[in-house]
């Protein structure tokens, strides 16, 4: 089981993305494996290609991924209440909350890899896909 | 609710179940009344099974999430956007988002 970040489908997602290519061959060895995002990654996913790209794109983006079976997974009170201690407990400004959602959902699910491209990840002892 | 049905098999029943009406040809329920017969099952109980068969095989099928991904890929955006755009937040909540005033 691996979660996916918001880097990693932007990176799919734009052709001129610094992760672009890394993607695309990280991509390729997914097949078979089960997948699964948060909620908080699809709307950063969403707006960011919204805002950047085309309002067409982030409307496929979400079309596309309903229709798939990514596993979407929704943060409920008690889950947000863990999520908020992991926010706390990073020493880098630089750390979403988005990021500690990510985290939390990961540990909760028993998921060690994450398809991203943010160290932060491998910080806090999950694997980075290469 | 749970409970055994006519073969023996263990069945757990759904607390909700709807009635409702179907109109069949008298050929199509007799032969319907005796494979539930032959089963060990009710009628409706034959019913439900084809109708979750035939759902389950007309439902269209999800995409894989690696099919998911590949036409993400296969689609992208190719006009002009931040390199970084995956990876940096500003665009997002920072200095580099865009700005709103003014803007639909």
């Amino acid at each position: 089981m691996i979660l996916i970040d918001s880097d990693a489908f932007t990176g799919l997602s734009y052709i001129k993305d610094a992760h672009n290519k890394r993607a695309n061959r990280i991509m390729k060895s997914l097949e078979g494996e089960e997948l699964l995002t948060s909620w908080q990654v699809v709307d950063e996913v969403a707006t960011k290609l919204s805002y950047f790209t085309t309002k067409k794109l982030a409307i496929n983006f979400l079309k596309w991924l309903s229709k798939s079976d990514i596993e979407i997974v929704y943060v409920d009170s008690k889950l947000a209440k863990i999520v908020v201690k992991k926010f706390k407990a990073q020493k880098s400004k630089r750390v979403s909350l988005t990021d500690c959602t990510n985290m939390v959902i990961a540990k909760e699910m028993g998921v060690k890899k994450i398809f991203s491209f943010d160290k932060v990840y491998e910080k806090n002892g999950f694997k980075l896909l290469s | 609710m749970e409970g055994v049905d006519k073969s023996g098999v263990w069945c757990r029943y759904m607390a909700n179940l709807v009635r409702t009406q179907v109109m069949l040809e008298p050929d199509l329920l007799a032969e319907l009344r005796q494979l539930a017969e032959e089963k060990g099952l009710s009628v409706s109980e034959v019913v439900r099974r084809a109708s979750r068969s035939l759902v389950a095989k007309l439902k269209p099928k999800k995409m894989t999430g690696v099919e998911f991904l590949r036409k993400l890929a296969d689609n992208p955006f190719k006009g002009d956007a931040p390199s970084d755009l995956g990876s940096n937040d500003e665009h997002l909540y920072g200095k580099l988002a865009p700005d709103y005033k003014g803007k639909k």
